[in-house]
C-alpha cells in the first residue's frame, strides 16, 4: 500500500515511470474485471486499455482519501462497463436463456470457460455481476470490492452470498434443461 | 440470510482465493459443510474460469498507446504557456482594464481555489469568457471545460478541509453541466460528446470518493454526479435540453 501511495504521488508529478508501474500492477485484473462484466474480448480490450488512458487524464485530481489508487481504477472500469453496457442496452437487464449448456460436475472439476461464466452471470442482477467479477476475477478483498462499490461490507458480503446462490441455480438450472427434468 | 453464514462464507471464499482447498473449509464448518460446499464450488469455478491473460500483442499495443499520451501530455504541458497566453489575451486585457490591477494578478488568478483571494478574478476571467463567445456550442464547450475545473477545486478543497467551500463549488459545477444540457446542439456536439465522455469517468469516480469520504458533501456531490449522468445522456441523444 505504501509502495503504491509513492508510486501516485510520483506519478502525480509527471513520473512516466512510476505510471507505468501502476499499469503493469493493474492492467491484467482490471481486464478480467471488465472481461467478464462485458464479454467479448473486443470491447474488453478496448476498456481496459481506456481506464488507463482516463486514469492518466484525471490522476492529478485523484486524492488519496479513504479509496486507494486501485479501487479509483475500478471505479473508473466500472463506470465505463456500466456505460459500454448501458449503449448497449444490456445494463439491468436479466440474461437471455443459455447457449451453453453444462454440468455441475464441470462446474466442480472447474471446467467452466470465460464465455460460459460471462452468459452464466448475465442471468444476475448488475451488483451480482459487479461482486462476482471483482471478487474472483479481479480477485479483490471484500473491503476493497466494497470500496469500489461505494457500499458497506457486510452489504457485500450479503451481495456476495446472494449472487453465488443465483449463479449456482442458474447452473443447475442448465444442468436439468439438458437433461430434459 | 443470516449475517452469520455471510460471514463464514466470506471467510471461507477468502481462504480459498488464498489457496487453502474447499475439504479444510468445511471441516471447519461441519454444521454448514452441506450449504457452503456448492456455493464454494461455484465460487472456484467462477475464479479459475475468469483467471484469463490477456493478448500479449494487445498488451504491448496498449502500452504503447499510453507511452504515447504520456509523451503528448509532456509536450503540451511544454506548449500550453505560450498558447494560454494568446487564448487569453483578450479577457486578460478586459480584467485588467475592469479590475485597474497588475497583469500579474490576472495571470495568477487561473491557478488560484476557492476559498483564495484571486479566486473571484479567475471566475470573471471565465464569466468574460463566456460573453466574448458567440455560439451556443462555444458556450457549452467552455462549461464543459470548466466543469473539468470545478471537478478538480472541490477535491482540493475537501482536501483542505473547506466542507462547506466545496459544497459551493459542487452546486457552481451542476450549473455548468445545466449549461451545456441547454446550449449543446448542432453542429460540434460530436466533439463536445467526445470531450465529455473523455472526461466522465475520472471525474465521476473523484467525485463518487470525494462523497464517501465526506458524508456532509453527499447530497450536493449525488446531485452533481446526477447531473453529470443526466447531461451525458442528453449529449448521447444528441439534445440537449
Amino acid at each position: 500500500m505504501q509502495e503504491e501511495r509513492s508510486l501516485v504521488e510520483r506519478a502525480q508529478r509527471g513520473d512516466g515511470e512510476a505510471f507505468a508501474r501502476l499499469y503493469e500492477e493493474n492492467f491484467d485484473r482490471i481486464y478480467r474485471y471488465i472481461a467478464l462484466r462485458v464479454g467479448g474480448k473486443a470491447d474488453a480490450e478496448d476498456l481496459t486499455a481506456q481506464v488507463f488512458l482516463k486514469a492518466l487524464e484525471s490522476i492529478a485530481s485523484f486524492r488519496w482519501r479513504g479509496v486507494s489508487f486501485s479501487a479509483w481504477l475500478f471505479r473508473i472500469a466500472r463506470n465505463l462497463a456500466i456505460d459500454q453496457l448501458r449503449k448497449k442496452g444490456r445494463e439491468g437487464r436479466l440474461g437471455d436463456e443459455p447457449v451453453y449448456h453444462f454440468d455441475l460436475a464441470a462446474v466442480a472439476e472447474k471446467r467452466l470457460t470465460m464465455e460460459q461464466l460471462v452468459i452464466a452471470v448475465e442471468g444476475l442482477t448488475p451488483a451480482q455481476r459487479d461482486v462476482i467479477a471483482l471478487r474472483f476475477a479481479a480477485g479483490l478483498s471484500i473491503t476493497e470490492t466494497a470500496k469500489v462499490l461505494g457500499k458497506r461490507e457486510g452489504a457485500v458480503k450479503a451481495l456476495q452470498h446472494s449472487a453465488l446462490v443465483a449463479l449456482r441455480k442458474r447452473l443447475y438450472r442448465w444442468r436439468n434443461d439438458e437433461q430434459g427434468i | 440470510m443470516s449475517r452469520e453464514f455471510e460471514a463464514i462464507l466470506d471467510e471461507c471464499l477468502q481462504r480459498l482465493l488464498e489457496g487453502e482447498s474447499v475439504e479444510h473449509c468445511l471441516a471447519r464448518y461441519p454444521e454448514q459443510a452441506a450449504e457452503l460446499e456448492p456455493l464454494l464450488q461455484v465460487a472456484l469455478a467462477a475464479r479459475e474460469a475468469s483467471a484469463i491473460e490477456p493478448r500479449p500483442e494487445f498488451k504491448a499495443q496498449a502500452r504503447y498507446r499510453l507511452q504515447s499520451a504520456l509523451t503528448t501530455g509532456v509536450k503540451r504541458r511544454q506548449r500550453r504557456g505560450l498558447r494560454l497566453r494568446w487564448q487569453w489575451a483578450l479577457p486578460l486585457a478586459i480584467v485588467l482594464f475592469l479590475i485597474l490591477a497588475g497583469g500579474s494578478t490576472v495571470a495568477a488568478s487561473s491557478a488560484s481555489l476557492p476559498d483564495e483571494h484571486l479566486y473571484p478574478v479567475k471566475t470573471r476571467v471565465e464569466q468574460i469568457r463566456l460573453w466574448l463567445t458567440p455560439t451556443d456550442m462555444g458556450k457549452a464547450r467552455l462549461h464543459a471545460q470548466f466543469v473539468n475545473r470545478r471537478t478538480e477545486e472541490i477535491a482540493q478543497m475537501v482536501h483542505r478541509d473547506k466542507t462547506e467551500v466545496a459544497v459551493r463549488v459542487a452546486h457552481r459545477l451542476e450549473a455548468h453541466l445545466q449549461q451545456i444540457r441547454r446550449r449543446a446542439h448542432g453542429p460540434g456536439i460530436h466533439d463536445l460528446r467526445q470531450f465529455l465522455q473523455q472526461h466522465a469517468a475520472g471525474n465521476l469516480a473523484t467525485l463518487q470518493a470525494l462523497e464517501e469520504e465526506r458524508p456532509a458533501l453527499r447530497p450536493a456531490l449525488e446531485r452533481a454526479r446526477e447531473a453529470y449522468l443526466e447531461t451525458l445522456q442528453a449529449i448521447q441523444g444528441g439534445e440537449g435540453k
